[in-house]
């Protein structure tokens, strides 16, 4: 009855690695440095008394990390959820950022998600149960001139989200993906933003709650769907000098 | 600095000394995985924060680059039927309790506040109220692991330079990232406080060694703005386990938490030369009317400040001195009566007076020692400038030192008349780290 979590190690990840020890569940911690991984394992081993095992491996080679996730799995063990808190973003993409970079974004924010999914797919479908959990970005709701790869990788996530929700779910799974804004972690640090940060663990308290049930797209907090929706609905001549 | 994926940093960030008196920006990181401690250029001038909660500018200043690293605050290893444990250094003395307090293990010493951080622990060489039995937190550290970009990470234990400069060495030596300790049995997570009268100043040190046979742990609260023959009047106070107690044990209350940033709120200075007499009279009084003997729990014994956090608001946004100083046994007696004739003619507002009986072999700039360790506190501003002056010269002509972590103003050359070993500290710093990459207000202000 394992939880994956899919970039554990830091911010939203460990928030919700913790979450999840805090409720009992037998975690797999997936993250690229294993010092990061087996301090937190140590951590909730002896803290919360689950099992935690460790698989460390970039994010940017997504077939070796699919199949090192499934090298950490038992044959037989189940999959009851999987979660992607994954995701990177650089300072200059826009529009000009160099190949590999670029291609990079979209390996870390995309294909790590769809590959991992792929490789482990069969066991939750043979049970018949589970979870599909990911994050996606306020940044994708409408393209602008910053995070430009970023922001094209989170909407083909959200694409993905939704194919995957219409196959599996009247297969007995739940796919949700939940649209983040600001996020106190690394990701958001240091940086004048105009709306305040949510904090990562009211985030995952959030989400470990709802796990199973959740399911189809959500603003995590819900008042981001506002900021959507306004975002969204500017006209060509005002989101053109829009600045944000 | 090569570009690693998670770094962030905050290009200004604002830092106040706890005790109000040292202001400073900063830029700020806050690394949360452990490729972004390698992140930095090797020539940048930096240092590593905790909680924040030296009194003195320990945690920033000087240009450095600051380093809060309290993600690095997971439990590692545990050995229960020895009683050690390994941590990373930013777990807070809350957490070790949580986690250790069922399974009847404890810190050996600590201080009182929830919130501190283990490095701060080691970097401060702090102490808590069982000082004489069981010596600062540095005499239970079994190994660190160090990390300063011109050695890497390095493990380090008692005996190694590396070690010995670490331990009440502010940080001076690189990042403490994580620790092994040595614990102490907890034979019961409740302690029986009993409280005895402290007629005058000159009953200090016979209280304190007469209680100090059964009790671990120890401590007076005085009243330093007492006239006449009252001066010095209060209790001592002594703490012993709740053994063979057939009730459950009583569960830790919530309190608020308070920072450095926030002790200034709600910004409204209290304490004068006109009040301060009068919130000690009446809290003498209070302690009077509660019982001689009560129960409390394990939590709010050791951290008796979580709850009492008022107390530093009532400073104002200014703030307060706080001046700790440990003397010599043979020595108390004559400060105090010298203290008692310079407070007749200046009459300054004592907030808190505390003592406590220490015992040990003092190295480098760690308060420590043998003695009495007495502890002043009075509001920040330009009344308080006689009696700063007054301690500066007092407390080491009275073979005295004051403790480098509480006053945020102490200078160079008083620390060098109390400390003398004071430039072979200095020298092998800066034989460990020729560059001084690691540096803060206070080791800039101390000479280091």
């Amino acid at each position: 009855m394992t939880s994956v979590v899919v970039g554990a190690s830091a911010g939203l990840g460990r928030a919700l690695a913790e979450a999840l020890a805090l409720r009992g569940h037998p975690l797999l911690l997936v993250a690229s440095d294993e010092r990061d991984l087996t301090a937190l394992a140590a951590d909730l081993r002896l803290t919360r008394g689950v099992e935690a095992k460790v698989v460390a491996h970039d994010a940017a080679d997504h077939a070796g990390l699919a199949t090192a996730i499934h090298a950490a799995l038992r044959e037989d063990e189940p999959v009851d959820a999987l979660l992607f808190p994954i995701g990177t973003s650089v300072d200059d993409d826009d529009g000009a950022l160099p190949a590999e970079k670029a291609e990079e974004l979209v390996r870390v924010n995309l294909l790590a998600v769809t590959s991992v999914v792929a490789r482990l797919l069969p066991r939750m479908l043979a049970r018949g149960q589970g979870s599909i959990v990911g994050f996606g970005s306020i940044a994708a709701e409408r393209g602008r001139g910053r995070n430009v790869v970023y922001a094209a990788a989170k909407r083909g996530l959200e694409s993905v989200f939704e194919s995957w929700r219409h196959r599996l779910e009247p297969l007995g799974l739940s796919v949700v993906l939940y649209t983040l804004g600001y996020v106190d972690t690394n990701l958001a640090f240091g940086r004048p933003l105009p709306f305040p940060k949510a904090d990562p663990h009211r985030l995952a308290e959030r989400v470990c709650d709802e796990l199973g049930h959740a399911r189809g797209k959500h603003f995590l907090p819900g008042g981001w769907r506002l900021v959507a929706f306004a975002v969204r609905a500017l006209p060509w001549f005002l989101y053109r000098r829009a600045r944000f | 600095m090569t570009p690693v994926r998670g770094w962030a940093l905050a290009p200004e960030a604002a830092f106040v000394s706890f005790d109000g008196g040292v202001a400073d920006k900063a830029r700020l990181t806050r690394p949360d995985r452990y490729r972004l401690l390698e992140a930095l250029g090797d020539d940048e001038p930096r240092i590593v924060r905790g909680g924040g909660y030296s009194y003195a500018a320990a945690g920033f200043g000087a240009g450095a680059l600051v380093q809060d690293a309290r993600a690095f605050d997971r439990i590692l290893a545990f050995d229960r039927a020895a009683g050690t444990i390994e941590c990373e250094a930013g777990a807070t003395l809350e957490k070790l309790h949580t986690f250790l307090t069922p399974l009847g293990w404890a810190l050996a010493a600590q201080p009182g506040y929830p919130k501190i951080t283990l490095g701060g622990c080691v970097a401060a060489d702090v102490h808590g109220k069982n000082q004489a039995k069981d010596g600062n937190f540095g005499r239970h550290v079994l190994g660190l692991r160090l990390y300063h970009p011109r050695h890497g990470f390095q493990d380090v234990g008692p005996g190694d330079e590396a070690f010995e400069l670490t331990l009440g060495g502010f940080g001076l030596t690189g990042h403490i990232v994580s620790l092994r300790l040595r614990l102490a049995r907890l034979p019961s997570a409740t302690l029986n406080l009993k409280r005895q009268r402290i007629a005058d100043v000159s009953e200090t040190l016979s209280c304190l060694e007469a209680a100090h046979e059964g009790a671990p742990f120890l401590y007076t609260w005085q009243d330093f703005t007492a006239r006449g023959a009252s001066f010095g009047r209060g209790f001592v106070y002594t703490g012993a386990f709740a053994t063979g107690d057939s009730r459950p044990p009583l569960a830790a209350g919530r309190y608020s938490p308070i920072d450095a940033a926030s002790r200034g709120w709600p910004g409204i200075a209290f304490f004068n030369r006109f009040t301060t007499p009068v919130f000690n009279r009446a809290y003498g009084a209070a302690q009077s009317w509660t019982a001689g003997e009560r129960r409390l729990p394990l939590f709010d014994f050791l951290f008796p400040v979580a709850r009492k956090v008022a107390y530093f608001r009532l400073f104002g946004r200014r703030g307060f001195h706080e001046s700790q100083f440990l003397l010599p046994r043979s020595a108390f007696l004559p400060f105090a009566q010298d203290l008692r004739r310079f407070l007749d003619k200046h009459r300054a507002p004592i907030t808190l007076a505390s003592a406590k009986l220490f015992a040990g072999a003092p190295r480098f700039l760690r308060f420590d020692g043998a003695g009495l360790c007495l502890a002043l506190d009075f509001p920040r501003g330009p009344e308080a400038a006689p009696l700063l002056r007054f301690l500066d010269d007092a407390v080491p002509a009275h073979g005295g030192r004051p403790n480098v972590m509480k006053d945020s103003r102490l200078s160079a050359a008083t620390v060098r008349a109390s400390y003398p070993e004071y430039d072979a500290f200095k020298e092998a710093l800066h034989r460990f780290d020729p560059a001084r990459i690691y540096r803060s207000e206070l080791s800039l202000r101390l000479g280091l």
